[in-house]
C-alpha cells in the first residue's frame, strides 16, 4: 500500500526528551544540594532548636524539653522585645533616609546634566569598595566625642560636650548604614530610571506637561517595582547586620544580630539565640515574599 | 556545539558527584578516625591534640613559643586548636560529653584550656592531676589547685588592676569603696567595658558582686543558683553608678576599648588586665603618665588553667606538655614575653630577673569561677544595667 510509504518510522522525541530533562535535573542539581545543605537544613534545625527548652536546676545541671517559652520570652522580656523593636525602627529609619537620598542622586543623574553630575556620577560609587569593618572604624575615628569633626567645631568656636553622641548610640548605625548602602540602592535606581525612555518624557513636555506631572505621573509609576526590590535588598541587610550595630551601637538595646551573638557566645543559651535567628528570618520574609512576588510578575509578563 | 553539549552533559554529573562527596566527607565529624587511635598506655604517645581559647598572645605562646621547644624535646606532635576568646568553650565541653556518655573509651581532646567553671562541673570529665604525674606541680601553689579540686592545672595568671593617669591623680583610691567614692567626684572620668567583651570589665562586675555576695560563697564551691539572688543588690549599685560613668553610662567594646580611652585622654581611670595594659605600656601604645594600681580587696584575676580529659588518648604526653609547661624557662616566658602575665608555679621558683618585671605590683588577686556564674552574670548585666531605664 502506498500510504505504507508515509508511515514515518517512531520519532525518537520522547527519548530526546528524556535525555534534555536529566540534562536538566543535572543542571539544577549542585544549586539545589547547595540550597539544602547550606539553607533548608540550617533553617529547619534553627526552628527545632527555637523550641527547645532548657531548665537548670540550682546546682547547674541542664534538662531539655519541648516548648514555646523561648518566642514567650523574646516578647515578654523586655530587653528582647526591646531588640526587636530596636531593630525594626533601626531598619526603617535607615532605609527611609537611603531611598529618599538615592533617589535624588538617581534623578539627578538621569535627568540632570552639567559638571557637577558628571562629578557627582564618579564619585557616588566610592563607599561600595570600603569593607563596612573598616568604614565602622573610620565612622568612631571621624565622629566621636573629641573625634575629628567635634574636634574641627570645637576650633571654630563651639564649646566642649557640645557635640551630641552618635558614636555608641542608635545615630551611629543609622549614618554607618547609610554610608554603605546608598551607593547600591543609587546604581540600582539609576538603571530603573534608564529604563524609562526619553520619548515617553517628551512626547509628556511636548503636550504641555509641567516637570513635576511628568515625575508624579510617568517616573514614579513607571520606577516603583525597582524602587521596592531596592528597599527589600536593604531592608535584608540592615535587619541581619552586625559588624555595625556592633561597633558602633549602644550597649542597649541592641540590634537582633548583635543580641543573637551575645546569645549564643557569651550567655551559653543557644536556644534563645535560635529563636531571635527565627524572628530574623521572619522579618525578612515579610520583606523578601514581595520580592519573589515581583520576580513572579516579570517572569510571567 | 554538539560536542560541548556532549561534554557538559557528561561533565555535568561527574562535578555533581563530586560536590555530593565533598559536601558528605566533609560533613562527618572530626572525631574518632584518628589512626593513632589504637595507642596503648604502655607505648609512646607520639601526637597529642590540645584546644585552647583566650586572646591571640595565648595563641603565640603556646605556637610561636612552647609548642616548637616542646615537639623538639619530645617528639610529640601536637595539635593545636585555637578558638578566639572562648568562643564555643560549651561546644567542646558538650563533645568531651557525648563522648563519656556513649561510653568511648578514647575521646579525641588530650588537652584543653577554658573558663576554670568547666572543670567542677558536676559532670566530672577531668582527671585529678598530681605531682606524681606532673613532678613539676609540686611548685605550684596549692591554693590555686585547690580551687579547681585538683582537676587542671594552672600555668600563668594575670588579674585585673586599675590604671590610673598620674598626672591627673596623685592618691589613686585603695579600696572599692574608695574606688567607687572616686567614681562619683569626677563624674565622665571612669569606665569599665561591656562584661560580655572583655574581662577586665567583668572584674568591676564581679568586684561589685563580692561587695553584695560573700567571697567565700565562690571560692571552691560548686555552683549553686542561690548565691544568684544577692546579686540583685550588686546590679542596683551598678545601675545608680552609670551617671558617674562615661558619657553617662557608655560601656567600650573590649578590653581594649578602654585602653583606647585611656590613651586618648577621654577617661582618666579604668580597669584593665595587668598583662595587657603591661604590654601596652611597653609598646608604647599607652602613654608613660599612665600607672597601675590593685585596690583591696583585689580585683579578680586568676590563673588560666589546662585540665585532661579523663578519657584523653595520648595521657603521658599531656601530663608530659603540662610538666614542660610549668618548668621555670618555660614560665620565664610567660612573664618576661609578651604575655607580661604571672607565672604558675610560685614566684620563688622564678629567677631573679624575671620576678623584677612586677616589682612593687600587688601580685595578689581574688578569684571567680566563670563557667554558668560567668555566663549569667554578663547576661543579667545586660538586662538590670546596660537595658534599665
Amino acid at each position: 500500500m502506498a500510504s505504507t510509504t508515509f508511515a514515518a518510522p517512531p520519532r525518537p522525541r520522547p527519548r530526546r526528551l528524556d535525555r534534555s530533562r536529566l540534562a536538566g535535573l543535572a543542571l539544577v542539581a549542585p544549586s539545589l544540594l547547595y540550597l539544602t545543605v547550606f539553607v533548608f537544613i540550617p533553617v529547619v534545625k534553627a526552628i527545632t532548636t527555637s523550641f527547645t527548652v532548657r531548665d537548670r536546676d540550682n546546682a547547674g545541671n541542664y534538662s531539655y524539653r519541648v516548648g514555646t517559652d523561648n518566642y514567650r520570652a523574646i516578647f515578654e522580656t523586655e530587653t528582647l522585645r526591646d531588640n526587636v523593636i530596636f531593630t525594626v525602627l533601626i531598619a526603617v529609619i535607615s532605609v527611609a533616609i537611603v531611598f529618599a537620598l538615592a533617589y535624588s542622586i538617581a534623578l539627578a543623574l538621569r535627568f540632570g546634566k552639567g559638571p557637577a553630575v558628571r562629578f557627582l556620577s564618579r564619585i557616588y560609587v566610592i563607599p561600595l569598595f570600603i569593607p563596612s569593618v573598616i568604614a565602622s572604624y573610620a565612622m568612631i575615628t571621624f565622629l566621636a566625642n573629641h573625634g575629628f569633626v567635634d574636634g574641627l567645631l570645637q576650633r571654630v568656636g563651639f564649646p566642649d560636650e557640645s557635640f551630641p553622641r552618635i558614636v555608641f548610640d542608635w545615630k551611629g548605625i543609622v549614618i554607618t548604614q547609610v554610608w554603605l548602602s546608598l551607593p547600591f540602592m543609587t546604581v540600582l535606581l539609576s538603571s530603573v530610571l534608564l529604563e524609562i525612555s526619553d520619548t515617553l518624557v517628551e512626547s509628556a513636555r511636548d503636550v504641555g506637561a509641567s516637570s513635576w506631572q511628568i515625575f508624579r505621573h510617568i517616573v514614579l509609576p513607571l520606577s516603583a517595582p525597582g524602587a521596592l526590590i531596592g528597599i527589600t535588598f536593604m531592608f535584608l541587610g540592615v535587619v541581619g547586620g552586625f559588624t555595625v550595630p556592633y561597633l558602633l551601637g549602644p550597649n542597649a538595646p541592641q540590634m537582633l544580630g548583635v543580641s543573637m551573638v551575645y546569645y549564643m557566645t557569651n550567655y551559653f543559651e543557644p536556644y534563645v539565640a535560635s529563636t531571635q535567628a527565627v524572628v530574623i528570618f521572619l522579618l525578612s520574609l515579610v520583606a523578601a515574599i514581595y520580592y519573589v512576588r515581583q520576580q513572579f510578575k516579570r517572569e510571567v509578563r | 556545539m554538539n560536542g560541548l553539549a556532549f561534554w557538559l552533559r557528561r561533565a555535568v554529573p561527574v562535578v555533581v558527584a563530586l560536590v555530593v562527596a565533598a559536601a558528605c566527607g566533609g560533613g562527618t565529624p572530626t572525631g574518632g578516625s584518628s589512626p593513632s587511635a589504637g595507642s596503648s598506655a604502655t607505648a609512646k604517645d607520639t601526637e597529642l591534640t590540645f584546644y585552647s581559647g583566650g586572646d591571640t598572645n595565648v595563641q603565640d605562646l603556646h605556637e610561636k613559643q612552647v609548642i616548637p621547644g616542646f615537639q623538639s624535646s619530645s617528639g610529640v606532635k601536637v595539635t593545636f586548636t585555637f578558638l578566639e576568646h572562648g568562643t564555643g568553650a560549651q561546644g567542646i565541653y558538650d563533645r568531651l560529653k557525648a563522648q563519656r556518655d556513649a561510653g568511648k573509651q578514647q575521646w579525641d581532646i588530650d588537652l584543653w584550656e577554658a573558663d576554670t567553671g568547666y572543670y567542677t562541673r558536676p559532670d566530672d570529665l577531668f582527671l585529678t592531676i598530681s605531682d606524681k604525674d606532673i613532678p613539676n606541680l609540686a611548685k605550684v601553689p596549692k591554693a590555686e589547685l585547690d580551687f579547681v579540686n585538683n582537676k587542671a592545672v594552672p600555668y600563668r595568671g594575670s588579674s585585673v588592676v586599675v590604671a590610673y593617669n598620674s598626672d591627673k591623680i596623685a592618691n589613686p583610691p585603695q579600696t572599692f569603696d574608695e574606688l567607687i567614692s572616686w567614681i562619683k567626684a569626677n563624674p565622665g572620668k571612669f569606665a569599665y567595658n561591656e562584661p560580655s567583651t572583655g574581662g577586665s570589665g567583668d572584674a568591676f562586675v564581679i568586684a561589685m558582686i563580692y561587695k553584695y555576695s560573700d567571697y567565700s560563697k565562690y571560692n571552691g564551691k560548686p555552683f549553686s543558683a542561690d548565691n544568684e539572688k544577692d546579686w540583685d543588690q550588686a546590679f542596683a549599685a551598678l545601675r545608680d553608678l552609670a551617671p558617674s560613668l562615661y558619657q553617662k553610662g557608655v560601656y567600650p567594646k573590649g578590653n581594649a576599648g578602654t585602653l583606647d580611652l585611656l590613651n586618648r585622654g577621654e577617661i582618666s581611670m579604668g580597669t584593665v588586665w595587668s598583662d595587657q595594659a603591661t604590654q601596652a605600656l611597653a609598646g608604647g601604645t599607652l602613654p608613660k603618665t599612665i600607672k597601675l594600681t590593685q585596690i583591696n580587696p583585689a580585683l579578680n584575676g586568676g590563673a588560666a588553667y589546662i585540665g585532661v580529659p579523663k578519657g584523653s588518648t595520648h595521657k603521658q604526653a599531656a601530663f608530659a606538655y603540662l610538666n614542660y609547661l610549668l618548668d621555670p624557662n618555660q614560665q620565664k616566658l610567660i612573664v618576661q614575653g609578651a604575655m607580661a602575665g604571672y607565672p604558675g608555679i610560685d614566684w620563688q621558683y622564678m629567677p631573679a630577673d624575671a620576678r623584677s618585671r612586677f616589682a612593687g605590683a600587688d601580685k595578689e588577686f581574688r578569684y571567680w569561677p566563670g563557667g554558668t556564674y560567668g555566663s549569667d552574670m554578663q547576661r543579667l548585666w545586660h538586662e538590670k544595667v546596660a537595658a534599665a531605664k
